[in-house]
């Protein structure tokens, strides 16, 4: 493996990196900073190009070998198919936030150049989680997503609740972090290795010895870390604070790209690393997996405030998407992980577009984000809440939107795995999750507006970016919603060569 | 014991010297207290490494940790003028119920790490050479290490943000 082959590995990152050192440079010397909003979201869809390209090269072994992943750097990162559906999928939802973030950070005048660079590295950091095939790639990737996420956060620190916010996600976030590492040390003394295909041999060497609990105890930090990061039951209560108070493009972004990151490269270190070694988290997972359901659909019913409603909603999908783990340990079979990188790019795609509606009404009025205020929405602003009521639909899971077949999918997955029980237990929550999402649609269409909501005469800026990005998400949202087939084709090709099958 | 062919009585008063300073940078109520208790702990965690045969992890420790991370944390404390803060900081309600947590989380992990029968996979990490850590940087862990250096421009521009004071004219 020469150095040129090990760069072309990682080439996605390499632009999106390149991409926010461009948009950091050109902050210097540009006076109208909406050019860094086209220089950022040209870096991400560049990447995402690499990517396709690298993908259609890959599916017709034109320069790669179809049938084993492309390595580099000793064997740290890889290129295959997995990989390059996370990036796309992580491009499309960085694009979305840059066009969610313009007109909202040009009205609280938050300088927009570190805002776009900031989340380009973040990017960065979680494309490096799904190419890394090594703990320690994985780890640094992962605080490379995490430190500037922490940042983001807390951008408009003079507002009270934004500085809350970052200093919340920093402080629980570090301990995390800290936690992850710990476990990721134990895994690797019981194995003497850190790349997850000789932790994979030196776990499976152990099999005489009495490793058991020492294993338990490792994996159990490990699937703190990441519990933590995707707010699963119980390491959830840092999430509705930070989402409330964090600025809402930020929380759209922490909500589909980094939950999506951490998902995706912890689905392939545990299945990768630990695979076969199942029995040993099997438990953890699951008792994870209910908590989260079960305690986020709970929670949901009471909130009054929209962007705490969905935090909560956002706990609740994390249970769902952690089926699929569970579905693919138990039965060995990629179905598990395909079904959640068809959620992830499902989810990606109502939640960014519900918190865009939220920014949308934002940016025209006054707004505290309650759901009394959306009261009458469907007269004031008639385009925002029939999409609003789209993604609400989606979320909910109700045909023929694409959030329907994101759970049909998963919950097959787990049926297929076995363990119809759990699949039960999702239908029912999801159910529960119904009563809160289509009160929001019930507000718009059927309650008066409240006093003092007129809209502003012409807002200062172009609402053009969200809007565009809103409608998008919602063409998304019903187009795979009537035509799921494709998708759920590239996600199942995705996840073939690194599980076998 | 790991490594090294000292007396494991070391390693322990080593240990207990370690979580005492530990222990006094969040019990201190004078922060520069703190500081200092902060720079004794660095230092045991040195002479750690040192004892399990890791003399240039030891010497980095002492000239990164030690030195210059100690230098700024202690500039910062004099440039910002921190309140010394009081108990009721450290002893709050959720101490009754997080330090029973945190003791048992410990004495497992203790009892799990002490008795689990793991083979001797680990030992042939130890004894580096200066030789040895520059081709495992450079060549094996050359992309984590390219990455650090991302990680450290984040963080550089993110602590830039927070702390600045003036809005985008536009």
């Amino acid at each position: 493996m020469n150095a040129g082959n090990a760069v072309v590995v990682i080439l996605p990152g390499v632009v999106v990196a390149v991409g926010a050192f461009v948009v950091f440079l050109v902050d210097l010397f540009v006076a109208r900073k909406a050019v860094l909003a086209w220089i950022a979201a040209a870096g991400l869809i560049t990447g995402a190009a690499v990517a396709v390209g690298q993908w259609i090269s890959v599916s017709n072994g034109l320069h790669f070998n179809a049938r084993k992943p492309q390595t580099g750097f000793a064997g740290m990162v890889s290129l295959d198919k997995y990989a390059l559906f996370c990036v796309v999928l992580f491009a499309g939802i960085g694009v979305a936030t840059i066009m969610l973030s313009d007109a909202y950070l040009a009205r609280r005048k938050a300088a927009r150049g570190e805002f776009y660079g900031l989340l380009l590295l973040v990017i960065t950091g979680m494309i490096g989680m799904v190419v890394s095939t090594d703990v320690v790639a994985f780890f640094v990737s992962f605080e490379l997503m995490s430190l500037p996420t922490y940042v983001l956060a807390g951008y408009l620190w003079r507002d009270e609740r934004s500085g809350e916010a970052s200093i919340k996600y920093f402080v629980t976030g570090a301990f995390s972090s800290a936690i992850l590492a710990f476990g990721l040390a134990l895994v690797y003394g019981a194995s003497g290795q850190t790349t997850y295909s000789g932790i994979a041999a030196g776990l499976a060497k152990l099999s005489g010895l009495d490793a058991r609990g020492f294993l338990v105890v490792a994996f159990v930090l490990v699937v703190t870390g990441f519990g933590f990061k995707i707010s699963a039951v119980p390491f959830h209560n840092w999430a509705p604070d930070v989402y409330e108070g964090a600025p809402t493009p930020v929380t759209a972004f922490m909500a589909t790209g980094v939950k999506a990151a951490a998902f995706a490269g912890f689905a392939r270190l545990f299945v990768a690393a630990a695979g076969l070694q199942w029995q040993t988290w099997a438990h953890t997972m699951t008792i994870l997996a209910v908590l989260t359901m079960v305690v986020g659909n709970v929670l949901a019913l009471p909130q009054r405030n929209l962007k705490r409603m969905l935090a909560y909603s956002s706990i609740a999908h994390a249970g769902y998407l952690t089926l699929g783990l569970i579905a693919a340990g138990t039965s060995g079979k990629p179905l598990g992980i395909a079904a959640i990188l068809f959620y992830l790019f499902a989810y990606a795609l109502m939640n960014l577009g519900a918190f865009g509606v939220l920014i949308w009404i934002r940016n025209r009025r006054k707004f505290a984000y309650t759901l009394g205020e959306i009261g009458g929405l469907a007269r004031t602003m008639p385009w925002a809440a029939i999409l609003m009521a789209v993604f609400m639909v989606s979320l909910t899971g109700i045909p023929p939107t694409i959030g329907f077949w994101g759970k049909f999918y998963l919950f097959t997955a787990v049926v297929q795995a076995n363990l119809t029980w759990l699949a039960i237990v999702a239908v029912i929550m999801s159910s529960v999750s119904a009563y809160y999402y289509l009160r929001v649609v019930w507000y718009m269409y059927f309650r008066e507006a409240p006093q003092g909501a007129e809209m502003e005469a012409e807002p200062k800026s172009s609402q053009l970016g969200v809007t565009v990005a809103v409608s998008l998400a919602a063409a998304g949202v019903l187009v795979v919603g009537l035509f799921p087939e494709p998708l759920l084709k590239a996600a199942e090709g995705a996840v073939r060569l690194i599980f076998g099958g | 014991m790991p490594g090294g062919d000292f007396h494991p009585w070391l390693f322990f008063i080593l240990a207990a010297w370690i979580l005492i300073c530990g222990l006094g940078v969040v019990a201190f109520k004078k922060v520069m207290y703190s500081a200092a208790s902060m720079v004794a702990c660095f230092l045991g965690v040195a002479f750690a490494y040192a004892l399990l045969n890791a003399p240039l992890v030891a010497v980095v420790q002492i000239l990164v940790y030690v030195g210059a991370i100690s230098i700024v944390i202690i500039f910062a404390i004099m440039l910002t003028e921190v309140q010394d803060g009081g108990y009721d900081l450290f002893f709050n309600r959720q101490a009754v119920l997080a330090a029973p947590l945190a003791v048992a989380a410990a004495a497992v992990l203790t009892v799990v790490v002490v008795t689990a029968d793991v083979g001797q996979i680990g030992d042939k990490a130890l004894n580096p050479s200066v030789k040895g850590i520059s081709l495992l940087l450079f060549k094996g862990y050359v992309f984590p290490f390219e990455l650090v250096s991302l990680v450290l421009v984040a963080a550089m521009i993110g602590a830039l943000v927070l702390a600045r004071k003036e809005e985008e004219k536009s």
